[in-house]
Parts: structure tokens; sequence; C-alpha cells
């Protein structure tokens, strides 16, 4: 199966896997044997739960499809080291079985399954799920760890301070409270070149969310740039442009579109976090853009219909080359059609 | 609009109960009401409270609304229909709110909205006002059983699960979602029960084939 990028989907799966195994490797140094334990449960339960759903459902399971092994991976990099296990093991199950499976399993999903499995239990635990553990702490492997040994993230007081509290080398190797593989800015800056130079991740979307977010907290904060470095890192938001706006699964096919998608994901990132005050406002963020860039592609495809019809009126030698491509796309869904 | 007459014609009294219990629920097969339902049923007691004020003020409202007579331009029908409604509503109101007055006092805007609901606007022209009166009768009935039976299935089953209560008594539910007490988990929970009612839908169907 090829995706939008003309990468085949398991080379792109794979490269997500990759990167990923790394942020886990990260972790676990970083949070110990309980972090290695809270993977291990999220990304068994993930794949199982697909298995069982997808024998359910009566179809075909696919021996290279390791989607829900991706999604378990960036679920569990979203959780905090300390999170209750049967905690981890709700959000798998409503990633899978509810964001995924429901909407007619991989790529049907009009929401991130993984951002919908940790926005249901952020919502449901608060309490376990947006309290963190210090790294090189050691953490008890029972499934409840006592409340004196977790902290307010280091984004919730970024945004009710208004100024950074983390030194800038240390904001970039994720010295830091937070979940427990979303904060490694360094290497995930590495992973979003090498992704968009791979054209795992959508390149124009990235670029369009990271500079937008950019500016405007740039802007926001008085010209502050270490507070451009704490948006960056904490509140998972350079994780969530990368793992969880950006792949191609979720993102709109033409170029125009995936622009305005990443314009629209970093523009509601800054808005929700810097007026709703919002922590992780990068998972509200690709949720509520998700539908629009189903939109977008609908718009972007009508209009370049509209241009197709009227080529011989708009361009007298070639087309733009977006519109082009976007042409392309058409003929190649009339081709399939 | 004929062939719904068609349809309306051809309907048993069998037919009819399954379709407004099971097949064509309003609540979890239409999408009817829901409204209220999200914003105002989070237990048992308020899922009672939703299902008592509807039946009241919806049956009597179709009931008075069957006699305005054909020759009257559908919009203003409509307009009577809702005329109708708030003038149902009065009476209702008096008598809930000697019953149940907190409860009623709860339910906040979406009581008086219950007047203009689409089974009043909608089911009403589209279905009922085209079958006999008998047959009418007990289609609007069962249709408003269909709607309360599943109304009080969503209240208690969000009540266990987003407050670990039933009927506001802790029951010690090991885990409580509070979201599911939340709109979102409204929502939720009622695309949830909507897609296990096609399942059930779908299994009867294949027994039945069998």
């Amino acid at each position: 199966m090829y995706s939008k990028s003309g990468k085949t989907e398991t080379s792109i799966m794979t490269d997500m896997l990759i990167v990923l195994l790394v942020l886990a490797a990260v972790s676990v140094y970083y949070y110990g044997l309980r972090a290695a334990l809270v993977i291990a449960i999220t990304v068994g339960v993930c794949c199982i739960t697909d298995f069982i759903s997808i024998k359910l459902r009566k179809k075909d399971t696919v021996v290279n499809d390791i989607s829900a092994f991706i999604t378990g991976l960036t679920l569990s990099m979203m959780l905090p080291a300390s999170v209750p296990y049967y905690e981890a093991v709700i959000a798998a199950v409503f990633a899978i079985v509810i964001a995924k499976q429901a909407f007619g399993g991989h790529g049907c999903e009009i929401f991130n399954a993984a951002a919908a499995g940790f926005l249901f239990i952020s919502l449901c635990f608060p309490e376990n799920i947006l309290t963190y553990p210090m790294y090189f702490e050691k953490i008890p492997f029972s499934s409840l760890v006592p409340s004196d040994m977790l902290k307010s993230s280091m984004v919730k007081l970024f945004i009710t301070s208004g100024s950074p509290s983390v030194s800038a080398p240390d904001l970039l190797v994720g010295k830091f409270s937070g979940p427990m593989g979303t904060g490694f800015v360094a290497i995930l800056l590495v992973a979003a070149v090498f992704l968009a130079l791979r054209r795992s991740v959508s390149a124009i979307a990235l670029s369009a969310e990271v500079v937008v977010s950019g500016i405007a907290v740039f802007l926001l904060s008085g010209f502050d740039p270490n507070a451009v470095l704490t948006f960056f890192a904490g509140g998972m938001t350079l994780f969530g442009m990368i793992f969880l706006s950006c792949e191609y699964s979720s993102m709109p096919q033409t170029r125009s579109s995936r622009l305005l998608y990443g314009i629209l994901v970093g523009g509601l990132t800054v808005l929700l976090q810097y007026y709703s005050k919002t922590e992780n406002a990068i998972v509200y963020a690709v949720i509520i853009a998700a539908p629009f860039g189903i939109e977008l592609d609908r718009k972007a495809l009508s209009f370049a219909e509209m241009l197709k019809n009227r080529r011989g009126l708009f361009f007298r030698s070639k087309p733009l080359k977006h519109v082009q491509e976007t042409l392309d796309i058409l003929d190649k869904n009339d081709e399939e059609k | 609009m004929d062939k719904d007459r068609d349809i309306v014609k051809e309907n048993s009294c069998k037919t009819i109960i399954y379709n407004a219990m099971l097949k064509k629920n309003p609540m979890l097969a239409s999408g009817m009401v829901i409204a209220p339902v999200i914003m105002t049923v989070d237990s048992l007691p308020r899922a009672l409270t939703l299902a008592a004020s509807f039946s009241l003020i919806t049956f009597f409202t179709l009931l008075i609304s069957s006699f305005v007579p054909k020759s009257i331009v559908y919009t203003v029908r409509i307009i009577m229909y809702a005329f109708i409604g708030a003038m149902v509503y009065v009476p209702a109101s008096i008598a809930l709110e000697y019953f149940i007055p907190e409860q009623i006092e709860r339910m906040g805007i979406f009581f008086p909205l219950l007047i203009i609901n689409s089974f009043v606007i909608y089911r009403s022209e589209s279905i009922f006002f085209l079958e006999s009166k008998g047959k009418m009768m007990l289609d609007i009935f069962f249709c408003i059983l269909g709607y309360d039976a599943a109304v009080l299935l969503y209240g208690i089953i969000r009540e266990i699960i987003g407050s670990g209560t039933a009927w506001e008594t802790i029951i010690g539910m090991p885990v409580i979602f509070s979201v599911f007490a939340e709109p979102f988990g409204g929502f939720l929970l009622l695309g949830i029960m909507a897609a296990l009612l096609r399942v059930v839908l779908l299994t009867i169907k294949r027994v039945k084939q069998k």
C-alpha cells in the first residue's frame, strides 16, 4: 500500500518506529524500569486489542501492519512514567477500539488514535495523568505511585507564571517534569529532520506549525527565546507536531491544504495554551483540526477541479507546481474510479 | 412524502412497536432530542425527570396537533404545533414543578425547549399524521416509550460509570470515568450506545435470516 507521500506505508511506519524506539530507550534511561513496563503494557494492550478488534470485525489481519505498535509506543511516550497500569490499559483500549477500529481501522481514522486515547484518560484521571515524577528518581513498581513523588509539569508552571523556570540546556535534554518521552528536544529536532528528509512526515505542515507557533509565542512572550524553547519542549508540543499532527495517515492530500492545516494546528496550539491555559494544548489542537484537514482537502480538490475545467482560461503555459500536483491527484482518483 | 405514506400504510402494530423500541428508536437510531439528554441526563433521577417531562409534553402536543386541519399551509401548521406545545407546557410545568421541583429546576432551559422537539416539528408531519388516529396514538405512545427506555438506560449507565453511583447512592465502583459526567463523555456514551444498538439489530437480522 502506498501513502500520500509516495512511500510505502511500511517504510513510513519503520521510520516512525526507529525514532520512537530511540525516545523509548532514552525515557527508560531517565525514568527506570517502570517506564519500560508502562511502554510494554501500552504497546502490548494496543496490539492485542487491535488483533481482537480485527477478528471481531471479521477482517483479515495484515502481517506487516505495525500501526497498533506505533500507536501504543506513541501513546506510552505521552504518559507519565508513574501512570497507574490500569489507566495505561484503558488509554490503549480506547485508542484502538473507539478512535481506530470504530472508524474502520487503519487508514480510515479521523482522529489520531494515540491523541484520542491520551485525551480520554487525561480527562478521566487528571490527577494521575497530569502529575509527573522527576527524572533519575527511583519510581516504585506498584500501580499507584505515592503522590509526594509527583509534581506538576514544567509547562503548567510556565502557563501560570508566564516565564520559563528551566534553563535552555536542561530543556534541550529533557531534564524537567513532564511526560516520559516527549521532552527530549534535541532528539526530537534530529527526529524531525530525519523524518522530513525521509518523507515520513509532511515537511510542509511541520514547518508551518513550527514557524507559526514559534513566531506567535516569541511575540506573546515579549521576544523571549527561552519561552519559545519552553513552549516547544513542554506540553509535548514538538513531539505532538511530529508524531500526532504530521503523520501521513491523518494528513490532507494536497500541499496547499497541508500548509493551511499546519497553520491551523500551530495557531490553535498557541491560542489554547496562552488564552485557555490548557496543558498539552497540541493534543487538543490536533483533535480539533483533524476534521478541518479532511474539509481542506475537499475544498482544495474542488478548487483544482474548477481550475482543471478552466485551465485554458487561467494558465497560458503551465499551471503552478502545487496546482499541477492536485490535478494529478484528481486524475489518479478518476483512473481509480 | 408518498413513499412515507406507503410505508405507514404497510406498518402493522407489531412493526410499529419493533420500530419504535429498537429499529428506529428515536434517540439511539434517529438521534432525536439528544441535546437535553447529553446536557442534563447524568443520573437516573435526572433521566426519569426528562422522560416524564418529554412524555407529558410531547404526547399531548401531538395528540392535539393531529386535529389541526391539513388544509392550512405547512409553515403555519408547524407554528401552530409550537403554539399548542407552549400551551401544553404550562399545565405540564405546573404539575412537574409541584412533584419534582428541584429536578425540573436543574433541567434549566432544556425543559421549556422540549416544546419544539423534533417529534413535534418533523416526525409529526412525516409519519404520525399520515396514519389513522388509532394507529397514530399507538405509534406516538411506543415512540415515546422507546425514547424513555433509551433515556433511562443511558441515565443508569452514565451515572454508574461517570459518578460511581446508582440513584445518587455510592456503589463502590473500582474505576470512575468522570469524563462521562461531562457533555463530551455524554456524546461519547451516546455514540457507543447507538453503535451497540446497530450491532444488536444486525444480530437479530442474521438470526432471522438463518
